[in-house]
């Protein structure tokens, strides 16, 4: 490229580095495995009595701590505060899956519902976010091939 | 919301450009940042320092291991300036589309 580029030279440059965040990305299984995992576990914890239920919490934050900088060290990299537009709207779609299995687990807790409802929930959780982090982490490779707005 | 463009000179130099398009997606360590745009250490550390000055970057350092690494986030400014010149690359390049393959001048 140029040192002074034409602004196809440039867009192209920009579309070359976005690129090259999500190159050779292969992560192990156990990312999503241990990733489920934390979230199963923090939804599943919610229908456990105090302070069982905050211990639980503490160690799932801790985990995933542990989770994000074993991912920075292997990548050099971590998703920022910015917003892309398919992996954004797959987000949405699990917190809102994680919210519901957490109420399913407080009903158990609150209101007296099953004993199966956490387990239920947990098991469900853990599946549905393994296979949501890769579903986003495709949805957010998409949004880096495009430019930012 | 779309951006108003504008074009920022700073940001436009080749390298720059790339550093700012990928710390706009992640914060990036300096080495991964090296590797991708394929420059020197000091030629990135220039760069770096130029955005840094300009309030477009935050350099952060952190140990690991017992080595220092430095992590590169883009501000709230840089932010700004990157979509806005994005946005200006995008009008001017609308302008000045490129002749397809084949069909330009010959002879």
């Amino acid at each position: 490229m140029t040192q002074d580029p034409d602004p196809h030279e440039a867009l192209a440059s920009i579309h070359a580095a976005r690129a090259e965040i999500g190159r050779d990305l292969d992560y192990p299984i156990g990312w999503d495995f241990a990733y489920g995992a934390v979230l199963a576990a923090l939804v599943a914890g919610q229908a456990l009595p105090a302070p069982w239920n905050t211990t639980v919490f503490i160690f799932c934050m801790l985990g995933f701590v542990l989770m994000v900088q074993w991912w920075k060290k292997r990548f050099g990299w971590w998703v920022n505060g910015y917003s892309p537009r398919r992996a954004g709207r797959v987000a949405i779609g699990l917190a809102a899956f994680m919210l519901v299995m957490m109420g399913l687990a407080l009903w158990t807790r609150l209101y007296d519902g099953p004993a199966w409802a956490p387990w239920v929930a947990g098991a469900l959780t853990w599946s549905v976010a393994g296979f949501g982090g890769r579903w986003w982490m495709n949805a957010y490779k998409k949004d880096l091939a495009e430019l930012p707005r | 919301m779309s951006a108003v463009p504008v074009f920022d000179p700073l940001i436009h130099a080749p390298g720059r450009l790339q550093i700012c398009a990928i710390v706009s997606s992640v914060d990036a360590e300096f080495a991964m940042l090296r590797d991708a745009i394929k420059v020197s250490d000091s030629v990135l550390s220039k760069h770096l320092r130029q955005l840094e000055e300009a309030g477009y970057v935050k350099l952060t350092k952190a140990a690991e291991n017992g080595r220092q690494r430095t992590w590169i986030t883009l501000t709230g400014a840089g932010r700004k300036a990157f979509t806005a010149h994005v946005a200006e690359l995008q009008r001017l390049a609308g302008l000045t589309r490129p002749e397809p393959l084949g069909q330009g001048f010959s002879g």
